[in-house]
């Protein structure tokens, strides 16, 4: 294909960051042009594969930063008209959760329009809830709009949410550990995906101790653990899955990262 | 998890050796919260004690395991004299929330404003409040409905910071945000809460007595889950939920220390690190009892990291929890 958008999510914690970069570096080992947008503040991976490889571009969007931004906008012109009670209702609701993945994606979005000449990887994602929300509303057509102003390209504007359901445009890939909770919470995810009319392509089993082929016997207590949720995902909820082993180190770097998304057989 | 806590007894944690009457267990998903709940309110009901367990773990099979069919209402648990078990369905609770909401709208509202209101009614912060208005009633009042029948409540999960600011602000109670393209909104353009101000004020006033509750963070021996333990301790002091206990879950002793996979793991476990991320004072480190030869650790933290001598806590904000493996 050449060219698309990868989106990589899931919950805090499963490795979404370092997935994003491996798929990137594998991209580009494979010869493709690529842009990695990360959300990862302590920057590692953005620090070490900048200017490593050739047709990788790695940039980053501080969460932090783009979500109080967001909320200064909102504040000054919604928030404007209100009395001071209805401020401090305002900026406490903003403090939701929700509020960082619309500012986060609305930051994400400017990049996204690369993904028609070359790949680009994304490591994070609003809900399909925030998707909706974000379309349903017009809160982006308006934004965008008005970024544009006087721009005749801007009338044909794809939404995000329209380019995240077409699969032959982004291919979405879901996250998660190898136990309950934390699968329970990837399917209410791809659920609420489902609400948005988007499939994920694939999950990504990450952190398994079965991969590791370990013969500690506590360890072992756990596979079968591991076992019931590996079926449970690959037999139940995903159309493709792939395991990735827990490693004593987060891989970081070209070379660890490109080594993830080379096949092995245990 | 092995957990020694059958009986409550000296070497138990002091949050079940003299437990407040609230005990509310918070941490990210999938690090303990429910296992340890659920033996915390068995230990409780073991040592004499009416507890009321109240959980909202759809995940869980906590119903297979204790043999109880879930309810909204307390059932008790067959086997465990003193314990009763209530169930809260969050996504149920916020459904209902939504067509509370719903119902208030006005009637010419056309579908695509209903349809707007339902989606920003969809997020997790709607699910949150919507579930915190569900148990707010066992806190408020002591003579009030089901709650005075029990020495304990415990839940396996907590209110979040963002709940309990939102609520505290008086135009939560008077009036609400009209319009809506601003994209999220947590409680909507008219309130579905089935609590009053009144009811809120005397949960919050509960929440932040430390006589009354103590908020237990459950966390893994991983920076991500302690980083959020550590956000959250803070959200919730500030809020005047001070009276909080830290338990690190799943602290790893490899058998087999040459296994490629198992002592890594354990090193990182066990390593200390330059500063505490839980912002502590220096926790003291005590022997572990079910295996002498290996000193307790707060793992993060490097000056409880004592390979040699014993002292008591002094002081402690947190008590520190491992889960044990007993010698054979």
């Amino acid at each position: 294909m050449g060219h698309g958008l990868i989106m990589v999510m899931g919950k805090g914690g499963v490795g979404k960051t370092t997935i994003a970069a491996a798929l990137a570096v594998g991209l580009v080992q494979r010869g493709h042009s690529v842009h990695l947008t990360t959300t990862d503040p302590a920057a590692h991976v953005a620090d070490t594969l900048n200017g490593s490889l050739t047709n990788l571009k790695v940039g980053r969007i501080d969460p932090k930063a783009e979500t109080e931004a967001y909320i200064a906008r909102i504040m000054a012109t919604r928030g404007k008209a209100l009395d001071e009670e209805g401020q401090a209702l305002l900026l406490e609701d903003l403090q939701s959760p929700c509020t960082e993945e619309v500012a986060v994606f609305h930051a994400f979005s400017r990049v996204v329009t690369q993904a028609r000449s070359a790949f680009v990887v994304l490591d994070t994602a609003p809900t399909g809830h925030s998707l909706l929300l974000m379309d349903a509303t017009g809160a982006y057509h308006r934004q965008t709009l008005q970024q544009y102003e006087g721009n005749a390209s801007a009338m044909h504007l794809i939404t995000p949410l329209m380019r995240l359901q077409d699969a032959s445009m982004t291919h979405v890939i879901l996250v998660t550990l190898p136990e309950v909770t934390p699968v329970s919470q990837a399917a209410a995810l791809q659920e609420d995906l489902r609400r948005a009319k988007i499939e994920p392509w694939a999950w990504v089993i990450n952190k398994s101790v079965a991969a590791t082929g370990t013969t500690d016997p506590l360890l072992q207590a756990r596979l079968a653990g591991e076992h019931r949720q590996t079926t449970r995902i690959a037999r139940g909820v995903a159309q493709r899955t792939f395991v990735l082993p827990w490693l004593p180190e987060s891989p970081v770097g070209v070379a660890a990262l490109g080594a993830l998304v080379t096949p092995r057989t245990l | 998890m092995l957990l020694l806590m059958n009986n409550v007894t000296s070497t138990s944690p002091g949050f079940l050796r003299e437990p407040t009457r609230f005990l509310f267990f918070t941490g990210k998903g999938g690090v303990g919260k429910t296992s340890l709940s659920t033996a915390a309110a068995i230990a409780l009901a073991d040592a004499g004690k009416r507890v009321l367990l109240v959980s909202t773990d759809a995940a869980s099979n906590l119903d297979e395991m204790l043999g109880v069919a879930l309810s909204n209402q307390p059932v008790p648990v067959p086997g465990v004299p003193g314990l009763s078990m209530l169930n809260i369905d969050p996504d149920a609770a916020a459904e209902a929330y939504r067509l509370r909401v719903l119902a208030q709208l006005a009637l010419d509202a056309s579908d695509d404003e209903r349809s707007t209101v339902r989606e920003q009614l969809s997020g997790a912060c709607t699910t949150e409040i919507a579930a915190f208005d569900e148990f707010a009633a066992l806190l408020a009042s002591e003579g009030d409905g089901d709650a005075h029948a029990y020495d304990h409540v415990i839940f396996d999960t907590a209110p979040t910071g963002h709940t309990l600011r939102l609520l505290s602000l008086p135009k939560a109670w008077s009036g609400f945000l009209a319009g809506n393209d601003r994209g999220a909104s947590c409680l909507g353009p008219h309130s579905g809460l089935k609590m009053q101000e009144v009811r809120f004020n005397a949960a919050l006033a509960a929440l932040s007595n430390a006589a009354r509750t103590t908020v237990i963070l459950v966390t893994r021996p991983d920076p991500r889950p302690m980083q959020e333990a550590a956000r959250t301790a803070e959200e919730l002091r500030t809020l005047g939920l001070s009276n909080q206990r830290l338990v690190i879950n799943g602290v790893f002793h490899a058998s087999r220390p040459d296994d490629p996979t198992a002592a890594p793991l354990r090193r990182w476990a066990s390593r200390p690190s330059r500063r505490c991320p839980m912002r502590w004072p220096a926790c003291r480190a005590t022997r572990c009892r079910c295996a002498p030869s290996t000193p307790w650790a707060c793992p993060p933290c490097a000056r409880c990291w004592a390979a040699g001598r014993c002292r008591p806590p002094r002081r402690m904000p947190a008590f520190l929890l491992r889960i044990c493996r007993p010698n054979p």
